[in-house]
């Protein structure tokens, strides 16, 4: 631990000399307030930027958060209070893409395996690539990070999102722009940038070669993740349905899967039409309890309807059975949806024109009614896109704010 | 020795940018306050007011289309504003030249409190990019996305441009 925690030291001193500027990419979050993060503050989940949380089966949190162009690994046993001396992912600095929509990501393995996957901006405009770096004994070592597109152009391959099957799988899907590139090259018009995914059956050793899902995605919004029961991955994203309908889409899949030629099934449709660049992805989770039923949580303008919107779709049927608006206001946003056996989650932000309040509400029903929206937490400064989390039956917030830093809040 | 050697780089590439770039306009730091002090400096004319970032394709693009209709428009009758943190200065300095707006007033967001400046500007945005605000006879109007040619034409006219 002590030579990993040098290392952390001496990547972090490099860091400070080679790491590009803009190293957070564009978008980049807010430097932190704390007094304890100025200067050249060690690593620390407070000081750091996009931290990705989650719990493994035996309740202890762990929390992977981005600084000074390293990936930091840390621990809580006391739900985030204390946190461990963090242990460094990528021992070489590099350009890692750390804002909300764009961020690291952590899946946990039953066996004290540790993945994360994240996006290292290359030059160029809109450019980068999927990085993905594993441990095997709980975070103490890293192997050398590796680079999950095969297609090395510098051109982007960014907006990764990562979820493990119930048999081991590793699934990292992103936005490509492989396609649109060689379109161009051949003077043809094409929207947005497509959907990709890559495989490991080795826990993390290697990964398959690419594979394409759908064409025609929106270019830089999350996506949003989840694997059923029969390890199928249920992807829900923005698209760009003709023309610049930038509605979402849903699809399940099991590696191996083709590419479609057909449109993907429409999640939602609420007829919002903008060439431009929403920044603004969705969520998802599946149902415990109801079978191919996924809840899922967006943001919209279109004309039907405005603002944070929460729905039910039915995978088997392909349509949604039901749909609401969360918040309708402009000042919403970052909508979170998450469902344990017994209930399901919403966690959102709303800005008042002063400070940002953290909003959650609960439905015992699957989603068909919920709680009044409730305020957790609120920040009178900048703040991180908040994350639901749980452990067993017990859910939390996990929300990094430019004030306060890392706050793990328990509903 | 190190001192002088840093001293003469500065002064060189200062006379590169200065020798490459002659009408670079300055990019000012967009607070909560600003948008009162570009509607009062530009009160008495019409003027086109539009948010964008280097990191939104569709932005780069209203860009470079306002870069090829604005030849004859007024220099004031254009104020761009980079809603974005992440940009250098002179990345922005460096595009808004690739597309011929560097005469045109130009911010870029200067306060990571992001909400708070979109607030400010419009309570009523959400945050999506490009955004353009047309004031002109005595009324601010909103478009979100790039403008197809109807609206361009629309926008051209009111800022007092011919076809």
């Amino acid at each position: 631990m002590k030579s990993l925690f040098s290392s952390a030291l001496l990547g972090l001193s490099l860091a400070v000399f080679l790491s590009p500027a803009g190293a957070a990419g564009h978008k980049g979050p807010a430097a932190s307030l704390l007094p304890a993060c100025q200067g050249d503050a060690l690593p620390s989940v407070h000081c750091g930027q996009a931290p990705a949380a989650a719990f493994d089966e035996g309740g202890r949190l762990w929390l992977v958060f981005s600084q000074h162009g390293h990936l930091y690994l840390s621990w809580s046993d006391d739900q985030g209070r204390e946190f461990a001396s963090p242990t460094v992912v990528n021992r070489v600095p590099e350009a890692i893409a750390g804002d909300g929509e764009n961020r690291p990501k952590l899946v946990l393995g039953k066996k004290a395996e540790v993945f994360v996957s994240w996006t290292v901006k290359t030059p160029g405009r809109y450019s980068g690539n999927v990085r993905f770096a594993r441990s095997l004994d709980a975070g103490r070592h890293f192997d050398e990070p590796l680079t999950v597109n095969d297609d090395l152009a510098l051109i982007s391959h960014r907006f990764d999102a990562m979820v493990k099957d119930g048999d081991d799988r590793l699934y990292i899907v992103w936005l490509d722009k492989r396609d649109l590139a060689a379109a161009k090259a051949a003077g043809e018009e094409y929207a947005g940038a497509a959907l990709y995914y890559a495989v490991s059956e080795d826990k993390g050793a290697s990964f398959s070669a690419n594979r394409k899902l759908y064409d025609h995605t929106c270019e830089c919004c999350r996506i949003a993740l989840d694997a059923d029961s029969a390890d199928r991955i249920v992807a829900l994203w923005r698209h760009v349905y003709p023309v610049n309908l930038r509605d979402h889409a849903i699809a399940r899949f099991r590696h191996p899967a083709a590419a479609r030629k057909e449109a993907p099934l429409r999640a939602s449709d609420d007829g919002w039409q903008v060439d431009g660049c929403p920044h603004h992805g969705p969520d998802l989770a599946l149902s415990k309890r109801l079978q191919g039923k996924a809840h899922i949580a967006w943001f919209t303008q279109g004309d039907r309807h405005p603002g944070l919107q929460y729905g039910r779709f039915d995978l088997e049927r392909g349509r949604l059975d039901f749909q609401q608006t969360i918040e309708a206001g402009a000042g919403a946003s970052r909508p979170q949806v998450l469902a344990t056996d017994a209930r399901v989650f919403r966690a959102w932000k709303s800005f008042d024109g002063q400070a940002t309040r953290l909003l959650v509400s609960e439905s015992a029903d699957e989603g068909e009614t919920w709680s009044e929206p409730r305020w957790i937490a609120e920040t009178a400064a900048a703040s991180d896109h908040p994350d639901l989390i749980a452990w067993r039956e017990q859910v939390f917030v996990s929300w990094h704010t430019q004030a306060e830093g890392f706050r793990l809040l328990p509903l | 020795m190190h001192t002088t050697m840093t001293a003469k780089r500065i002064t060189l590439l200062f006379t590169l940018l200065t020798v490459l770039a002659p009408a670079r306009a300055d990019v000012r730091a967009f607070l909560p306050g600003s948008l009162a002090q570009i509607e009062a400096h530009h009160r008495t004319q019409p003027f086109l007011l539009l948010l964008w970032s280097p990191d939104c394709p569709p932005c780069l693009k209203e860009l470079a289309v306002l870069g090829r209709h604005t030849e004859h428009l007024k220099s004031d009758r254009l104020v761009l504003v980079a809603a974005d943190l992440g940009p250098t200065d002179q990345e922005i300095e460096t595009l808004l030249g690739s597309f011929g707006l560097s005469r045109f007033e130009s911010w870029r967001f200067a306060d990571p409190f992001e909400e708070r400046l979109r607030h400010a500007i419009d309570p009523q945005w959400f945050g999506e990019l490009p955004r353009a605000y047309l004031y002109a006879n005595k009324k601010r109007s909103t478009h979100s996305g790039t403008p197809d040619q109807q609206t361009l034409n629309r926008w051209l006219a009111a800022l007092g441009q011919s076809q």
